[in-house]
């Protein structure tokens, strides 16, 4: 079993690494594009300067398009009855199958997100002193929320029928957990606007990998608790892991 | 019996009965042909065998033991081909045989020797670097094939395998399929064609609306049938029930 996983491994590797630049390149793009606005053009307005407080969050919205782009792929080859499906003949439980993409989607948005740390640096320099990063917080977080995000994209993936069904998904789901999760703002901030929108906005487990990436950079005051941002990452990865992967099984009727 | 069906039963989510109370078995070294017109349950039955799909009810045999139990270990013995291409468009045509030999357990050496083996056999070594979209149809075919032998499996389901091949490639197919089943393989085939079926074949399963309408040798049918021709069984034994 073990052996085979490894060869599933081996082969979305490989293929990692042919797409790594464009991957890279696209990561770099958006990620540099916010984060000189927030930095440098926003400041021109009299606002804040949230260059180091929008660096914190960048590598989530780096991962959230990743999934979007790997939701697509798996939607796709379901919908086609494509190599996935041979990947359900192989003899290993189908569950192994799940979990490989679950590592390799980790692994994936794992590399994509390192890179958002020379990037920001870059853009910032004098802004963001490494010296007061928790880099073993934010190691944590960063693994973390990408392995979230790779059982909630099986969840994603059982709900939806097909390619064009992908970017309503998206738009409606995925944008909204996103961008009021905190993505510009934290939590507290929300929550002393009004309390209820506070309690909603901790529906989206966005809330929670920002605020813990958050107090990697930027220290604990004012965010929500570290730990309980991450163990609620982790429960949620294993009850959405689990209902997508019983609900991918039984809508394509898998032995 | 090498794999044995045993009054298996699929109704799909709605309500669809594909299967109802089907039971063949498969002897080492028999090719059994099954045959049906479109939705008749052919892909249904060979999803089952390949242990992709579970029956609603019945069971599936591996050597007299039900696969129920291990499912993971009875499909290292299968080698299943469908008929819409699953090869991984991403990987060249040498990748996607080598990875297969991978998947099903074997080392790198026993991999590269497999994959060797099938490029031979299937005269792949003109498009080792090409990708899936890029090759024709009867070329794609022909590696799908090619990964289906790559672990050596005892149980061979091949679901309309020869469906826009030409007529050499067709024909290698075949002698392929005889050299098979003389090394002991068994092979589930499913066909439109009649005439493969009446070459390759030691036995005909007639599939209708999710039943067996006739399981039996060429000889027993055709002599039953006093026909010679399979084409004129089938389309007797297919519209029957529509002429009661």
């Amino acid at each position: 079993m073990i052996k085979i996983f490894w060869a599933l491994m081996r082969t979305d590797l490989k293929l990692l690494l042919t797409q790594l630049k464009d991957k890279a390149i696209d990561a770099l793009l958006w990620g540099g594009m916010t984060l000189i606005v927030m930095a440098h053009v926003m400041p021109a307005l009299g606002l804040k300067n949230f260059g180091l407080f929008q660096a914190a969050t960048i590598f989530i919205g780096v991962v959230g398009f990743e999934i979007y782009h790997q939701l697509f792929l798996l939607v796709m080859n379901i919908e086609h009855r494509q190599h996935l499906f041979y990947l359900f003949t192989l003899p290993v439980p189908i569950w192994v199958v799940f979990l490989q993409k679950i590592v390799f989607y980790t692994v994936n948005g794992l590399i994509l997100s390192l890179l958002m740390i020379p990037l920001s640096k870059i853009i910032l320099w004098n802004q963001m002193d490494l010296t007061t990063i928790a880099w073993g917080y934010l190691l944590i977080i960063f693994v973390v929320t990408c392995f979230f995000f790779s059982c909630f994209l099986l969840l994603l993936v059982s709900h939806a029928q097909k390619t064009d069904q992908v970017e309503h998904l998206f738009m409606r789901l995925m944008f909204p957990l996103w961008f009021l999760g905190g993505f510009q703002f934290s939590w507290k901030t929300v929550y002393d606007l009004n309390h209820y929108v506070g309690y909603v906005g901790l529906i989206s487990p966005y809330t929670y990998a920002h605020e813990a990436a958050r107090v990697s950079v930027l220290g604990q005051n004012g965010f929500l608790p570290f730990w309980i941002c991450n163990t609620v990452l982790l429960v949620g990865s294993v009850v959405f892991g689990t209902i997508g992967y019983w609900g991918i099984k039984r809508k394509l009727d898998l032995a | 019996m090498l794999v044995e069906l045993k009054n298996i039963t699929k109704i799909y989510p709605g309500g669809h009965r594909a299967l109802n109370n089907v039971s063949i078995g498969f002897d080492a070294g028999e090719v059994v042909g099954l045959l049906g017109v479109n939705g008749s349950g052919k892909t249904t039955c060979s999803t089952i065998l390949a242990g992709l799909h579970p029956p609603t009810s019945g069971n599936l045999f591996f050597q007299g033991k039900p696969v129920t139990s291990d499912i993971a270990g009875y499909r290292k013995h299968v080698g299943y081909c469908p008929q819409q291409p699953t090869l991984n468009d991403l990987l060249n045509v040498y990748d996607n045989l080598y990875f297969g030999g991978l998947y099903f357990g074997l080392n790198e050496k026993e991999t590269k020797s497999a994959t060797d083996r099938v490029i031979q056999i299937f005269e792949l070594e003109q498009h080792l670097q090409k990708y899936p979209p890029m090759l024709s149809g009867g070329l794609r075919q022909r590696v799908m094939l090619g990964r289906v032998l790559i672990h050596d499996p005892q149980f061979i389901i091949l679901d309309e395998p020869t469906v826009g091949l030409d007529p050499t490639i067709r024909k290698k197919l075949w002698s392929i399929i005889l050299d098979l089943k003389k090394m002991g393989k068994s092979i589930l085939l499913t066909t439109h064609y009649l005439e493969e079926a009446d070459v390759l074949c030691d036995r005909i399963c007639i599939l209708d609306d999710g039943h067996i309408l006739k399981i039996a040798t060429k000889k027993e049918l055709k002599g039953e049938h006093h026909q010679k021709d399979l084409e004129d069984i089938f389309i007797k034994l297919t519209t029957e029930p529509e002429e009661e």
